[in-house]
């Protein structure tokens, strides 16, 4: 059983409008996947798929071989697939800390507990301490989370998404918007997630993709048009048609 | 910070309050003062429940009265039935202190949350304020059709000299109802403090502030709703046992929406965002009710306009203005602040002062007779002009003194 | 029977348009700028209020103009220096300023006024009856009122769909910002549509003081009522508004008009109950104040976008 998530014949319609055009996908175990494509050719609506946001059309999502399409996106995250947001998505009166404690809890078996002080909840602290540590936040680590500068708040989404201990996590995006700086602090970080983790990721920073990715999938018009290592993808005509090929020109 | 000094800093409020309640006796006297303390008491709970909801959880709730009312009843009848069993010495309630009421009142509140509460909780904002709205109408109106359980609208009595009585605490007077009063409200402070540090608690504050989040993090946002409602409905019940205490009669005004906005109004007057505000705005609001109402006829019109002024030029809430004051403090910039901040103050009691003179003449045309001026020891004519002029003399000094404080602190800027 | 059918309806019509004319303007005004406004009531109060204070110089029909525009500029006056000001504290802090409005108007009406009903009350000639049925007559106000009720949802409807302002105000419901972007000046905008919701609740002031009776509770009795049925037909849907009003309206009268008691009912259902127990003894008319919260329980649990609503609140 390699397969971490396998996606098939998937397909999300919003009236008479189809977005997803029944998608298949194999995520290996352990890979970074990053999925590419034009503005508009359903990438969003297909992580809100996986996660749970939205339930799909038609089709089947399995992870780790058990079917997880349909649940509730608690539900999914509690199977071990968490996802990070476009648009940084935290909590933002509680300090930076607090947020990644609070992404800890369920897993650490004290999610409703109201009869025990939160810093007696051990192994949440040790794995907020950790994920801070890792995403290198610990200087910042009693500000309230929405005052913080956008580079960091984008790294706390990611902490705070991989905290739960999910083993895989999909990525949204997650160097939109940065400097050339940021996102080079951005791509290592992941590549420190990658280590231990299964990562799904869609991104628009080619050079991003084409540095992190193990394969590369293209999603164009709600449809996999091409799947294959980089090298692959980039030599392939029909995506230098539908997408190389539009930024070339 | 001294180190040595640093266990000391999560004990002293705790040490300072116990402290305060304990002394309190010593210098206040009279059965007056004791009933105000009293009632500052149970509003300070009553204030604190709410803020679990809204300042905590997020959730504005127009019905919070009905879990303090149903635990006032609650309590009330209880008490009833220590009295009745107090005749024959045997069962149950012969043998259940009437001290420990308040804990009936957080059984009844916590159950009317946990068997109302769960469509309560599928969503916050706007569609949450307008259910509870309607259930605490609905309870309000309804209670008026069951006399037997809510009493009429006379309400239901007891009588808080009954049952066993322990080290010999009576609860007699309203100063021997003080102690009673006293410990239960450090008891229920200190237990919804410490539920905000519990991770339930923190998750309360994480579904306010972002609950779709939430679900991907592991948690449907209801259920952490839900459990919150109950926890509120709880800690409003324990308060309405110490109002049961307290007054010895519970009517079903308790359970209504002038109730409820009252807990609404001392949370958001006291600061939503501070743990101890709804406390400082229980104890504004009940002492400014309570005081006014015998020097002047408009007391809830000044509590309404006090109210009014924070929301819109103080959201923070007296709290929220402490907070401020002490992290200058702790920075060390006070001084630099202060001269803007009583500029503020300045501004704030001059207008107030125009605004009181100008309700209270209005007042005194329209009915004829003005309690608060006689008090001060004026004799105000509304029809001279010279008294007109000197209340807008009031505005636009209240007004040019904020100006210029406003201008200061741009000009540090 | 026939005549309790016959009056109960004319009367919950009456009373369901009533409600109408006061929560047209409350959904206009949440459906623009969502904002639920807990003081809707109060300035239907002042309305009539107003109207009667007018009324006393300047006549009744003079009143009935004039009381609803100067309720409108006091809208227009809240707006501008009150609610614009705690707008970018979010929504909450929106409803609070109003709910503490409510307490001040309520509170100023009853140090001016007095906690007795005023005697505001429509000239003789509208008192006369209109017609009479079984005996019972009909007065020529209640006709009135009913009709200006109806001009009053035809003009809105008129305005709304026909006019450029009818336009840009549903432009700026689903597109708020688009609307800014395109050069309207928004925020105007929004203190007019304000000040003639505000207008609209003063009008069913006027209208509605002689009918209930103008007294200082009069705000605090229908205030939850009218957020039942801006609840309850859809948060900002105009022709929701209306036919939760006429439903509420009807299904009140109704039950004030049934002497019966739940007892009865179970009887007849079949269930051997004893009709004048503490519970079962209960008449639907005394269940008839219930009826509206009832409705908004289950319409938040069943159907939460309400009748015509096409967004949850």
């Amino acid at each position: 059983m390699s397969e971490a998530l396998n996606i098939l014949g998937l397909k999300k319609s919003f009236g008479p409008a189809e977005v997803i055009r029944g998608v298949d996908l194999t995520v290996a175990r352990g890979e970074v996947h990053a999925v590419i494509g034009p503005n508009g050719a359903g990438k969003s609506t297909f992580f809100n798929l996986v996660s749970g946001a939205f339930a799909p059309s038609a089709g089947q999502v399995s992870l780790h071989g058990r079917r997880i399409d349909g649940l509730a996106p608690e539900k999914i995250q509690q199977r071990g697939l968490a996802r990070s947001f476009q648009v940084s998505n935290v909590f933002g009166n509680l300090s930076v800390f607090e947020n990644l404690r609070c992404a800890c809890f369920k897993q650490s078996g004290a999610g409703y507990a109201f009869w025990r002080p939160a810093g007696s909840v051990k192994r949440a602290n040790r794995r907020a301490e950790e994920v801070l540590e890792m995403i290198g936040l610990t200087a910042l680590r009693d500000s309230p989370a929405g005052a913080l500068p956008y580079a960091s708040q984008r790294a706390l989404e990611i902490g705070m998404t991989i905290a739960g201990d999910a083993d895989v996590v999909l990525l949204d995006e997650p160097t939109a918007g940065m400097s050339n700086t940021e996102t080079t602090q951005a791509v290592s970080l992941i590549r420190r997630i990658a280590e231990g983790h299964t990562l799904m990721i869609v991104e628009h920073d080619m050079g991003v993709v084409f540095e992190l990715a193990d394969r590369i999938s293209v999603l164009v018009y709600g449809e996999i048009i091409a799947t294959g290592t980089p090298d692959a993808i980039r030599n392939d005509p029909r995506v230098k048609e539908a997408y190389l090929g539009e930024e070339a020109a | 910070m001294n180190k040595s000094l640093s266990w000391w800093r999560p004990v002293a409020p705790w040490a300072i309050s116990a402290l305060v309640l304990v002394t309190l006796p010593l210098v206040v006297a009279g059965n007056g003062t004791f009933s105000i303390i009293n009632v500052v008491a149970i509003n300070i709970v009553f204030a604190l429940s709410y803020n679990m909801l809204l300042g905590q959880g997020g959730m504005l709730s127009f019905g919070h009265a009905v879990f303090f009312g149903l635990g006032a009843y609650g309590a009330i009848h209880a008490m009833n039935l220590i009295g009745e069993a107090g005749y024959d010495g045997h069962g149950f309630w012969a043998f259940f202190p009437v001290y420990l009421l308040p804990l009936v009142g957080f059984a009844c509140g916590a159950l009317a949350a946990l068997v109302v509460g769960w469509p309560f909780c599928r969503r916050a904002g706007t569609a949450f304020a307008m259910i509870t709205l309607g259930l605490g109408e609905l309870v309000a109106a309804g209670s008026q059709m069951v006399p037997t359980v809510f009493g009429g609208e006379a309400g239901v009595f007891s009588n808080r000299m009954v049952g066993p009585v322990w080290f010999g605490l009576e609860l007699a007077q309203p100063a021997d109802v003080y102690w009673f009063m006293a410990f239960w409200t450090l008891v229920a402070v200190f237990a919804m403090w410490a539920f905000t540090r519990t991770p339930l608690g923190r998750m309360s504050n994480a579904v306010r502030d972002n609950a779709d989040r939430l679900q991907f993090i592991g948690y449907p946002p209801r259920n952490l709703r839900f459990l919150v409602f109950i926890a509120a409905g709880g800690f409003a019940g324990l308060g309405g046992g110490m109002a049961a205490v307290n007054y010895e009669i519970v009517t079903p005004e308790s359970l209504g929406l002038l109730t409820s906005g009252l807990a609404l109004l001392m949370a958001a007057v006291g600061g939503l965002a501070v743990f101890y505000g709804p406390m400082v705005g229980a104890i504004l609001v009940t002492v400014m009710n309570s005081l006014l109402s015998d020097y002047t006829d408009a007391s809830i019109l000044y509590v309404g306009l006090v109210f009014l002024a924070v929301v819109m030029f103080a959201p923070g809430g007296l709290g929220g203005g402490i907070e401020q004051v002490r992290l200058a403090w702790r920075r060390g910039d006070l001084g630099a602040h202060l001269p803007c901040w009583l500029g503020g103050a300045l501004a704030v009691l001059l207008i107030a002062l125009g605004l009181v003179s100008t309700i209270e003449l209005v007042y005194q045309i329209s009915h004829g007779r003005d309690k608060l001026a006689r008090l001060l020891g004026l004799e105000p004519d509304p029809a001279s002009p010279l008294v007109w002029l000197g209340i807008i003399t009031l505005f636009a000094a209240g007004y040019g003194v904020a100006r210029v404080s406003g201008r200061y602190r741009e000009a540090r800027a | 029977m026939l005549e309790v059918i016959v009056f109960s309806t004319l009367n919950g019509l009456l009373y369901g348009l009533l409600l109408f004319m006061l929560s047209s303007g409350l959904t206009l005004i949440f459906s623009m700028m969502g904002v639920l406004n807990f003081a809707h009531a109060s300035f239907y109060m002042l309305g009539a209020y107003f109207a009667y204070a007018l009324g006393l110089h300047i006549g009744f029909w003079p009143a009935l103009f004039l009381a609803p525009l100067l309720v409108a500029v006091l809208g227009a006056v809240v707006e501008r220096f009150g609610l614009r000001r705690v707008h970018e504290n979010g929504h909450v802090a929106e409803l609070l300023f109003t709910f503490g409005l409510a307490y001040v108007i309520d509170e100023t009406v009853h140090l001016l006024w007095g906690s007795i009903p005023v005697s505001y009350s429509a000239p003789e000639a509208l008192r006369a009856p209109l017609f009479s049925l079984f005996g019972t007559d009909y007065s020529i106000y209640r006709g009135v009122t009913m009709m200006i009720a109806i001009l009053m949802f035809v003009a809105l409807w008129f305005l709304l769909k026909k006019t450029r302002v009818g336009l840009m105000i549903r432009a700026a419901l689903t597109h708020g910002a688009m609307v800014g972007h395109l050069g309207h000046n928004v925020p105007r905008l929004f203190m007019g549509v304000f000040a003639f919701g505000c207008g609209l609740a003063a009008l069913a002031g006027v209208i509605g003081g002689p009918l209930l009776s103008t007294e200082p509770g009069m705000a605090q009795s229908l205030g939850p009522v009218v957020f039942v049925v801006v609840v309850v037909g859809g948060m900002g849907s105009l022709s929701g508004a209306f036919y939760a009003s006429l439903l509420i309206g009807l299904v009140q009268t109704f039950f004030v008009a049934l002497d019966v008691s739940i007892g009865d009912l179970l009887n007849g259902l079949g269930f051997a109950v004893d009709p004048y127990g503490e519970v079962t003894g209960i008449t639907l008319a005394s269940i008839a104040p219930m009826t509206p919260f009832i409705l908004l329980v289950l319409i938040l649990i069943f159907r939460p976008r309400g009748l015509m609503g096409e967004l949850e609140p």
